[in-house]
């Protein structure tokens, strides 16, 4: 008997090591040019990609992105950053747009892509896997 | 319409690049069905009706400068034999600062929580709002200007929408058959909005002041209505529980004049129709026409004296499933002023079940209780034409019982 409790406890133990293997640390990115949006408060930040927040007096406009919601970073960002569950940031932003209240936030399929963008769109701002990080990225924060 | 919308900004903003724009959707298949003869709001009868359930639309928006940025949605609604396609609201809108953003053109009335998003099956925790609420104003978008106004007030987000405008639309009708339409014009509308809330919570209050000519079919005008609807709502979306909850008041504030016009109206209606006795013939066109306009016109000089109406909406999410249960109450705010009324009641119990992040099926039981001597939001007309047909049991509506089932999906 006190072989299966053995068996159990190790199984919990390596499943809960893969579960937070699949989590991944999330980086959230900017160009050179806004480099400034580093000084910004998480609050602020939070507001940026809930569509409330669009110019600080260094950055004109602001312009955010995301990755697709069928990636994990999308339902890492959502959870740890914004505190929201994937369905419940896309409901937000679903009733944003259907209202007229906001325009969607330009969304991506790959990280690549979504880089490539940040890296030329002025005011460009999104949320990436830390370990894709590149030298042409402004990392404003990290999330775990 | 797309097409429209596009020479539109073309005109205004030439140097608009279309490939930016953001295009999103919505669909809702759904369908409803009674035990009732009386047919009830958007048709819903013995037999299934996708009316007023069904419905498809496209959401087009984009920025068009630092400051400046439109979005448009396009709306199909499902008649029984048809669709009905309508631009539902296009605005224009400017930002000069982050927290005040002004809105120019056809807008939907922020009266109710989900006002701004009513057809949007996905968003809502019902298959449709609750009739006894969503359906007491005959307004549903207005053209002209709005502002949101947004400041934060500790943790709490304030947010102020007042508007202006006027109103040139035509809905589809609620009771009268496929394909014609409530045409309403209003040369003023106005009102504001205040919201308070953070994420998971938010009270609102609303007030609207209309002064409408309503077309309602077949032919009924009503000149110089004056109107003034009150709203108070608070919302809770936490974890696994979720609230909804709505009080209004809507209140014919017309002039004396303009009262005693439509009652003279209805008066004369009433005496035309005098002649036929309590049993005409509904064969006979004419006598038909003659009683269902005496009726209409009555019901019409007195039904928005004044009403006082409420739901509340509490669900609980299990996994992928959220059961819901509602309580709607509509009621007249003074007895001596109505000859027949539209109370009524309902309960309703639903459940959701999210397919995926993006689509859900609802399923709806109803209970609806008619009140003695009321025909609640029922086809008041078809009501009194179904109750003079010999060997009709329909005096007393008392409890009707719907089903309501819908899939939703936003893409």
């Amino acid at each position: 008997m006190k072989n299966i409790y053995t068996y159990l406890l190790s199984a919990c133990i390596v499943l809960s090591f893969n579960l937070e293997a699949l989590a991944k640390s999330i980086a959230i990115v900017t160009n050179s040019e806004s480099a400034s949006l580093k000084n910004l408060s998480d609050k602020d930040l939070k507001k940026i990609f809930l569509g409330k927040l669009d110019r600080t007096p260094e950055v004109p406009k602001i312009r955010a992105a995301q990755l697709d919601p069928k990636n994990q970073e999308y339902k890492d960002f959502a959870r740890n950053f914004l505190g929201k569950s994937a369905r419940e940031l896309r409901s937000y932003w679903s009733v944003q747009i259907f209202s007229g209240k906001a325009i969607p936030l330009k969304s991506f399929e790959t990280s690549e892509q979504l880089k490539k963008w940040i890296e030329n769109t002025p005011g460009g701002i999104g949320f990436i896997d830390s370990e894709e990080l590149s030298s042409d990225l402004v990392v404003v924060r990290k999330v775990n | 319409m797309k097409i429209g919308i596009s020479v539109l900004c073309l005109v205004f903003f030439p140097s608009m690049a279309f490939s930016k724009m953001e295009s999103r959707g919505f669909v809702t298949l759904g369908t409803a069905s009674s035990n009732s003869d009386v047919s009830y709001h958007n048709h819903i009868g013995k037999l299934p009706t996708v009316t007023g359930i069904t419905k498809f639309g496209l959401n087009l928006s984009s920025d068009i400068s630092d400051r400046w940025s439109f979005s448009g949605q396009l709306l199909s609604t499902g008649q029984q034999d048809y669709y009905d396609l309508r631009t539902d609201w296009i605005i224009l809108r400017y930002q000069p600062l982050t927290n005040l953003r002004i809105n120019i053109g056809k807008q939907l009335v922020p009266l109710w929580f989900a006002a701004e998003y009513i057809d949007v099956g996905f968003l809502l925790p019902w298959v449709v709002p609750p009739e006894e609420i969503y359906n007491i104003a005959n307004i549903k978008a207005f053209s002209g200007l709005s502002m949101n106004y947004t400041y934060e007030l500790g943790s709490l987000n304030l947010e102020l929408q007042p508007f202006y405008g006027a109103v040139n639309d035509e809905l589809p009708a609620v009771y009268a058959p496929d394909g014609v339409s409530t045409k309403v014009e209003a040369e003023r509308v106005y009102g504001v909005s205040i919201d308070l809330g953070n994420e998971f919570m938010e009270a609102r209050m609303a007030y609207v002041y209309g002064h409408t000519n309503v077309d309602y079919p077949p032919g009924i005008l009503i000149e110089d209505f004056e109107t003034e609807i009150t709203t108070f709502g608070l919302k809770y979306d936490r974890g696994d529980f979720l609230l909804w909850a709505e009080y209004g008041v809507i209140k014919d504030v017309s002039s004396q004049s303009s009262v005693d016009k439509r009652k003279e109206e209805a008066l004369a209606a009433i005496t035309r129709a005098a002649p036929y006795g309590e049993n005409p013939d509904l064969n006979d066109v004419q006598q038909l026409n003659d009683v269902t306009d005496a009726f209409t016109k009555t019901i019409i000089a007195n039904r928005v004296t004044g009403y006082s109406t409420y739901y509340l909406t509490l669900g609980y999410r299990i996994d992928d499933f959220v059961p819901t249960i509602s309580f709607a109450n509509l009621a007249k705010i003074k007895d001596e002023d109505l000859i027949t009324g539209g109370e009524q009641s309902s309960s309703t119990l639903g459940l959701r079940y999210f397919v995926s992040a993006t689509s859900d099926f609802k399923l709806e039981y109803q209970t609806i209780s008619v009140p003695k001597g009321s025909y609640g939001l029922f086809d008041a007309t078809n009501y009194y034409i179904a109750s003079l047909t010999p060997g009709a049991e329909l005096e007393e509506l008392g409890d009707v019982n719907i089903v309501k089932f819908a899939f939703n999906a936003v893409f």
